[in-house]
């Protein structure tokens, strides 16, 4: 190359001198062979630059490639590139910038970066411009975006702060990543926890969870209410500090230890303590380890149930229950004792009053002519004594076989039953004057001989008390009374006052006059027994003067049984 | 028909004097014999001093035999007499105040003829009393060994 300039400088040099000579005389002519080789030369310096320029053109199109592939890079980089000025104003932003802002990239220059944020990400946004700009160095903020049409948008900016030649501050570079997906799952996740807590929180059972090392790591407040403990006194603390020693209890410490080594649930363990300020409780421990994650340290969640209350109602009731059972059955014995005396009693009875009435009658028919009036009198008082006595027995053996004999259930036609007996009733005590009705089709199931005597106890009881009526009538039939099935006797005989109601199936108890209406007593109450063992309701209805209806029910058992 | 006594088994005195005036109304010339006790019931029936064994005509044509006799009950006087051969066809009925089913049954079974209640009213008791004379000593005809 040198050698070429020296050449070039010679033949420049020789055609200053030619064309200096042409100038100056007429003589000094430049030589035909020079202009030849000089011609050659420019030739030769002709290729040369050809080729220089080919090289260059190369680089040329090397360099725009590269240009237009760095460009790229920067214009469509999956972050956003923007340079600032020093007040805040957008100077310059790459495309996925202005997208991510959903904005054209004309309309981004000169504004400010501020007016794209949401109100409440300002403050966060000028700290962290503020210090890249004080401080020269590179900061961080997270952003919300507030963009009209568009859906919400989080953005992490990185600040980086550019210098002049003279190293003078003089703009700042900030990156923006769309973490919109990142912060939603963050929000989700804030959303659940809080749920939980919240769950935790409310629960009435008190909960705690505690780490590997045992330490509280949450606390609701039914466990603060339970042990009265204020929450500094509990979170954080080790189990065995909790409220001052308040569970240093070694039976708690271990099971809690068991449950994290051995990673397996405890349900109910029974702890029976004494606590320094809350007495003597029984309660059941509940733990199970928590498997988060195979890497995280182990975690036991810890509930519990105070049985205190239970337990003592349990014993109390218990107590009671035995007590109660021991009345029982004292109870059931004098009952049986009662039953088996009221039924030997009333069948020892019977042979004494046979004798006194049979001898009463045999000394009269046999020997009255012997006595006068007054004699006789006293005999026949003798066999009417013994006649009511007689009643007496007859309705004790009754009554207490009621209660004696098992139950046979069977179905029957009750109209037909009652039937049967005002055809027995009125043969053989003629009255005529009486109406009947009974409602056809009344079938029950029921104890058959048993329901014999019901009847015949009503039967008999209504045709009594409405002897004395000018048009004496009796019904039988079935109504319905809150959807119960329920029977009735009614009749217009002489009713009695319904304050004297509750007397009226007690054993011995008579409401009218005996010597006006001759009974036992028992009649009703036998009634009312039967009624009862089969399951059902007996009552009346009266009005004095204007008559009396009996209902009564039965209930399910003998339908059951069928 | 055989003339033999009725033997009433009755530790009651007075159900005892009430049964033996009906019967005694009932057949005038038929012996009521009285046995007031179980034991006294088999001396009766069974004492070879008293009841020569060629003569039947002290043996009773019926036998009433009430249940509660104090040491020895109904049922083993009633298995006495169908235990031996000269009794054994006897007939027996019983007439007590207990109404005992599964007694019934095994009374039943030992050979009684007939099971009668003792009725509570003095009426009722009459006539009970009448009916068994009319059928077992009117009625009824035994295998009688004469």
């Amino acid at each position: 190359m040198n050698g070429k300039t020296a050449r070039f400088q010679e033949l420049r040099k020789a055609a200053e001198e030619l064309l200096a000579s042409k100038k100056g005389s007429k003589e000094a002519r430049l030589k035909f062979e020079d202009i030849g080789k000089l011609i050659e030369e420019l030739e030769l310096y002709h290729f040369e630059l050809n080729l220089a320029n080919e090289e260059l053109n190369r680089l040329h199109s090397q360099f725009l490639e590269a240009r237009d592939k760095y460009a790229d890079l920067y214009e469509f980089a999956p972050v956003g590139y923007i340079t600032l000025t020093l007040w805040g104003s957008i100077e310059q932003a790459n495309i996925t910038a202005a997208k991510l802002l959903s904005c054209e990239r004309n309309r981004l220059y000169r504004a400010r970066f501020v007016n794209f944020l949401d109100k409440e990400s300002i403050a966060d946004f000028d700290r962290a411009f503020n210090e890249a700009i004080s401080k020269q160095c590179p900061s961080a903020c997270e952003i919300r975006l507030d963009r009209p049409d568009s859906p919400l948008q989080y953005l992490h900016i990185n600040f980086v702060p550019e210098f002049d030649d003279d190293g003078k501050l003089d703009k700042i570079r900030a990156t923006l990543t769309d973490i919109t997906s990142l912060k939603e799952t963050q929000n989700e996740l804030e959303r659940a926890g809080r749920f939980i807590i919240g769950i935790v929180e409310t629960a009435r059972v008190p909960i705690l969870v505690v780490d590997s090392r045992r330490n509280v790591v949450i606390s609701n407040r039914a466990f603060l209410m339970f042990g009265h403990l204020p929450k500094h006194n509990v979170q954080g603390k080790n189990i065995c500090e909790i409220g001052k020693g308040l569970w240093n209890i070694p039976e708690f410490e271990n099971l809690v230890t068991r449950v994290m080594e051995k990673r397996d649930p405890v349900e109910d363990y029974e702890i029976d303590h004494e606590f320094d300020s809350i007495g003597r409780k029984v309660i059941l421990v509940s733990a199970r380890p928590l498997r988060e994650n195979r890497h995280l340290p182990a975690r036991v969640l810890i509930s519990f149930t105070d049985i205190t209350e239970l337990r003592r109602g349990r014993e109390i009731y218990q107590e009671q229950a035995k007590l109660l059972e021991q009345k029982n059955r004292d109870l059931l014995l004098v009952n049986q004792e009662l039953e088996a005396f009221t039924y030997t009693a009333s069948h020892d009875l019977r042979a004494p009053l046979r004798s006194m009435m049979g001898f009463s009658r045999i000394v009269l028919e046999e020997y009255g002519g012997k006595l006068d009036e007054k004699g006789r009198d006293y005999l026949k008082r003798i066999d009417k004594a013994g006649r009511t006595m007689n009643m007496l027995v007859d309705g004790l053996l009754k009554l207490s076989r009621v209660n004696q004999s098992s139950m046979n259930y069977l179905k029957f036609d009750l109209s037909e039953l009652i039937g049967e007996h005002i055809r027995k009733i009125t043969s053989e005590e003629p009255s005529d004057n009486i109406e009947f009705f009974v409602a056809p089709g009344m079938v029950i199931t029921g104890d058959r001989v048993l329901f014999d005597t019901v009847i015949e106890n009503l039967l008999t009881n209504a045709i009594k008390f409405t002897g004395k009526m000018a048009n004496p009538k009796i019904e039988f039939g079935k109504i319905d009374i809150d959807g119960n099935e329920t029977f009735y006797v009614r009749d217009n005989g002489v009713g009695f006052d319904m304050a004297r109601a509750n007397e009226l199936f007690l054993p011995f108890k008579r409401l009218h006059d005996p010597a006006e209406y001759p009974g036992t007593g028992i009649g009703l109450a036998t009634v009312n027994r039967i009624i009862r063992r089969h399951d059902g309701k007996i009552w009346a209805e009266s009005e004095p003067g204007k008559g009396t209806t009996f209902y009564f029910t039965l209930g399910q058992t003998g339908r059951e049984q069928l | 028909m055989s003339e033999g006594p009725i033997l009433l088994v009755e530790d009651n005195s007075d159900d005892a004097v009430l049964i033996c005036l009906e019967l005694e109304k009932k057949s005038g010339q038929r012996r009521v014999i009285w046995a007031k006790s179980g034991e006294n019931a088999l001396k009766y029936l069974f004492d070879e001093n008293k009841l020569p064994d060629s003569d039947h005509s002290d043996l009773p044509s019926m036998v009433i035999l009430d249940l509660d006799l104090g040491s020895m009950n109904g049922e083993q006087v009633l298995r006495r007499i169908r235990g031996e051969h000269n009794t054994h066809h006897i007939p027996v009925v019983i007439f007590t105040s207990a109404e005992r089913k599964s007694q019934m049954e095994s009374l039943y079974e030992s050979g009684a003829n007939s099971y009668v209640k003792k009725p509570g009213g003095y009426i009722d008791f009459k006539n009970a009393v009448n009916r068994i004379a009319d059928y077992w000593l009117e009625t009824n005809r035994t295998a009688l060994r004469e």
